[in-house]
């Protein structure tokens, strides 16, 4: 269909350029409730997504986001989706297309050309075929079963776990022709546990993403999941205060994406962030503590963010957006650097942080509090502001450390890294409701922050 | 009979091919389509919604559910897929040997097909009169306030249809959903603050029309948040807007009650039932059948038809809300919320549209009630807790109230968490207004489908920071 479809495209009066994406795809998924199934699914797509370019004259009222008359001719975007129900309607939907690419007007901008694009590895080589994965998912289970029961007063509720093996293409009119093959595992887990007397139960859970099955490391999850488990159940409402936080692993990841958001260069488009290249990220804060550095890295392999080319055909590569908390390069795709005439770095990768010189040990020198995980990190990344209830934490004073929840963290990203320290050792994250890049991490395992504000009894 | 009756009338067949090597067999074809819009300064995009369609095919294999999807729809690739699927289910049968026999009930004979009424269909127009429109609401926002930067506007309408079969039903529904979503950006200098404002339901273009005043208002918000300044953290007497009340509901005793939740031990509400969960001015319910709303279908993904639910009523817990697979193994009673988010996932117990009920006060003795606390407006998101009954609501600000008047201090960002029995019980008033919001909503980290909550104002005690 593929060849059809370009066919069509080319064909096709008022197709000025044009992006293809193809994505084939095999997932097979595991459902349990305790140890036994719910339900076993597998489920077969391929899918074609067509971006479709037509250069025409701006209207006279038209104005640029300064206010003032376009120069040039106006370039029209539109994207459909084909499925296989499609085959015998291509003329009409690209010819669809063409009309409602004929009706929105955007500065000018053109595709990438065909690049030199990386090997970075991207597919678990134990989910080649459906019958690997269809293994792989009875042995989830059985493994599973097996940490479960090596730990102590806790038991399975449920668990996921869907294994997909995907194959994209993507070409344009510009010459690119590319493709790659990767694999994504997800698995969610919840685990019970109970008090002595059986009354009271407390859960865990827990959503861990990556491309091979080695790197879910079952073992040390349902281990870490289950401790998080029991220490839940004796968990009290923390103090209300304003002090220091240390936060970690998931309850950290997120809050760079204020970072990667101030850093992307269609956020500076659209007027929303102020920090220019070459100034700092805090603005006028005097910093008391590690200054940040992040990369974008698309090359790590069998990282959730790598990738050999991204959704415009742009090779992956690593890029340094903020050093010594200074902003050096905004991230931009092809269409956004051309609009404000700064480099292309193509889509975000994995966000990488430099860690710090402090050992976590140091970090955690009481009394603090020490979050290990959110209901729900939220934060805003235009002011930064961000607020999130607490689901684990432990308040350490000395040799005591008391597990807490309830009650909710919350401060200005921006004042936080004001004044805080990253641990020397390092973490990969993989952050539900991480949305920068991949959606993964690695950098610090923790950071500490002088003065967040506590809500408690 | 509508057309996808007659297209996809092979899936009868398919469904009683499988029944003759397996108890139970149902097919479900599911598509969406439509247009989504993004206009901003100096740019704009249109493009056609994302058409997940595909047929979903499940079976039981006597003592649980197994699925074949996929996205070739024409009849010779849903037999093979078919096939597959009873191979497999077949194998797997003989191994379990009949293991905690599942029985599943395919409801009472019904064909039914259902359309939701629309005043102006979106189709009427073509795309380029809803760009002239949607620009022309767009600039209005834009031009407010020479301190507006940046005013966004994202807009979707679209077609969803559904096609269920087992032995004893046929269902079909046509689902028209259309969404405004606005945006409006503000500087001060360095400081950028925002406020948005979001509108849709089950309708046609009159749910695109955004009045002067709600575009004034997102504008002064917009300014009153640049004067903001954090909450000093604590416990405070409330009042919440009806966009908080429906996250309390949703987060409380939505996902609360969901009853795969039940089976899976996971909700602290299985073992409530029957008692009192809040105080006696509390009703929630989830009602699929509300017309008009953002969550509203017709027949659920698993062939049950839409009714309501009352889950809480007088403050004492009624019952949950389920799936197929969940209210057979409970031995339940089936609600109509086995939703997917599309053929490639699986249904779960899901809400639809679920809200508190509006009381009898009216909305300002609720505001005039508060000696020393706060007015919470703008939920932003939520987060359910419902083994430990704790709960997350973020909101984009709060007014303070002092002897029943404001004081024009603006509080932002707010955290609200707290133990949902004692936010409940702590409900000392309900207005006599009520609002639904549209949104979206995953099961934990996925699973997103289109629901709606909302509800009246409501007076109680939050700590929040």
């Amino acid at each position: 269909m593929i060849d059809q479809i370009v066919s069509q495209l080319e064909r096709t009066e008022g197709v000025d350029d044009w992006t293809l994406r193809r994505r084939r795809a095999r997932s097979a998924q595991l459902y349990l409730i305790g140890h036994d199934v719910e339900s076993v699914r597998e489920v077969d797509t391929e899918e074609y997504e067509v971006e479709v370019f037509n250069d025409h004259a701006f209207p006279k009222d038209f104005r640029d986001r300064g206010g003032a008359p376009p120069q040039g001719l106006a370039r029209g975007v539109t994207s459909i989706k084909l499925i296989s129900a499609d085959r015998g309607r291509l003329q009409q939907r690209v010819e669809d297309a063409v009309t409602m690419a004929r009706l929105v007007h955007n500065p000018a901008f053109t595709l990438p050309e065909h690049g030199t694009y990386p090997d970075v590895p991207l597919a678990d080589p134990l989910l080649a075929t459906a019958d690997s994965s269809r293994n792989a998912l009875d042995a989830f289970a059985d493994e599973l079963a097996g940490y479960v029961a090596a730990e102590k007063g806790v038991r399975l509720s449920a668990a996921e776990l869907f294994l997909t093996l995907a194959e994209t293409e993507l070409r344009n009119s510009r010459g690119v022709q590319v493709g790659a093959s990767g694999t994504r595992i997800l698995a969610e887990l919840v685990l019970l546990t109970h008090g002595q007397s059986g009354g009271d139960e407390a859960e865990y859970f827990r959503q861990i993403e990556a491309r091979r099955l080695s790197d879910l490391r079952l073992g040390e999850v349902v281990a870490e999941s289950a401790r998080y488990a029991r220490d839940t159940l004796r968990a009290q409402a923390p103090r209300t205060r304003v002090g220091p936080v240390v936060l970690s692993g998931e309850a950290l990841v997120t809050l760079f994406e204020a970072f990667t958001f101030h850093a992307s260069a269609r956020a500076a488009y659209m007027k929303l962030v102020s920090a220019e290249v070459g100034q700092g990220m805090l603005g006028d804060r005097a910093l008391k503590g590690d200054a940040l550095t992040i990369r974008s890295n698309a090359l790590r392999p069998f990282a959730l963010g790598a990738h050999r080319f991204d959704g415009d055909g742009v090779p992956g590569r690593e890029v340094t957006l903020v050093e010594g908390g200074v902003l050096r390069q905004r991230l931009a795709n092809s269409r956004y650097a051309q609009y404000l005439g700064i480099p292309v770095t193509g889509e975000a990768g994995t966000t990488e942080v430099e860690p710090g010189k402090t050992p976590l040990s140091e970090l955690l020198r009481g009394p603090v509090l020490h979050v290990v995980k959110f209901s729900s990190p939220e934060i805003d990344p235009v002011t930064g502001d961000f607020g999130s209830e607490i689901r684990l934490a432990y308040e350490v004073d000395g040799e005591s450390v008391t597990p807490v929840k309830g009650g909710s963290v919350s401060g200005n990203v921006f004042d936080a890294f004001a004044a805080a320290r990253f641990s020397s050792s390092t973490t990969y994250q993989v952050a539900a409701g991480f949305s920068a890049g991949g959606g993964d991490y690695f950098g610090p395992e923790a950071v500490r922050f002088e003065s967040l504000r506590v809500a408690g009894e | 009979m509508p057309p996808l009756r007659t297209d996809y009338a092979f899936l009868r067949d398919v469904v009683e091919e499988m029944e003759r090597s397996l108890p139970y067999a149902s097919a479900l074809y599911k598509s969406e389509d439509g247009v989504n819009v993004n206009l901003r300064d100096g740019e704009q995009g249109a493009s056609q919604r994302d058409p997940h369609a595909g047929i979903v095919l499940t079976a039981s294999n006597g003592t649980f559910l197994e699925e074949e999807a996929t996205g070739d729809t024409s009849p010779d690739a849903v037999r093979q897929a078919a096939a597959r699927l009873v191979e497999r289910a077949t194998a797997r049968r003989e191994r379990l040997g009949g293991a905690q026999p599942l029985e599943i009930d395919p409801g009472e004979p019904l064909e039914r097909d259902f359309v939701t009424p629309v005043k102006v269909d979106a189709s009427s127009q073509t795309l380029a009169q809803k760009l002239e429109r949607l620009e022309a609401l767009r600039q209005q926002l834009r031009t407010l306030d020479p301190r507006i930067i940046q005013a966004t506007l994202r807009y979707s309408d679209g077609v969803e249809t559904k096609l269920f079969v087992n032995r004893a039903r046929v269902a079909s529904e046509e689902l028209h959903r259309l969404q405004v979503f606005l945006t409006v950006f503000v500087a001060d200098g360095a400081q950028r603050r925002y406020d948005w404002f979001s509108q849709g339901g089950m309708g046609g273009l009159e749910l695109a029309d955004v009045k002067r005043e709600t575009l004034e208002e997102m504008r002064d918000t917009a300014l009153m948040l640049l004067e903001s300044k954090p909450v000093p953290p604590g416990t405070y007497d409330v009042v919440t807007d009806q966009s908080v009340t429906g996250v309390l509901a949703h987060e409380a005793f939505g996902h609360g009650v969901e009853t795969d939740m039940f089976l899976k031990d996971r909700a602290r509400g299985a073992h409530y039932v029957g008692k009192r969960v809040g105080s006696n001015l509390v009703n929630i319910l989830d009602d699929p059948s509300v017309p008009g709303a953002y969550g509203t279908y017709f027949v659920d993904d698993e062939g049950q038809i839409a009714t309501p639910t009352q889950i809480i009523k007088d403050g004492i817990l009624q019952r949950g809300i389920s799936d197929l697979y969940s209210a057979t193994r409970l031995g339940i009673a089936r609600s109509a919320n086995g939703r997917r988010e599309s053929f490639e996932r699986k249904a779960y117990a899901r809400m639809s549209n679920t809200f508190f009920a509006a009381g009898s006060s009216p909305r300002a003795a609720l505001l005039e009630s508060l000696e020393d606390g706060l007015y919470l407006c703008r939920a932003s998101s939520g987060m359910e807790d419902p083994k430990g009954w704790g709960i997350q609501i973020a909101t984009h600000f709060a007014r303070e109230y002092k002897h029943g008047k404001p004081t024009g201090t603006i509080y932002a960002p707010i955290a609200i968490t707290g133990y949902v029995p004692e936010l409940l019980d702590d409900v000392t008033m309900v207005a006599d207004d009520f609002e639904l919001h549209p949104g979206g909503c995953g099961k934990g980290w996925k699973e997103f489908v289109n629901v709606s909550d909302g509800g009246p104002h409501l007076r109680t005690r939050a700590r929040i920071g």
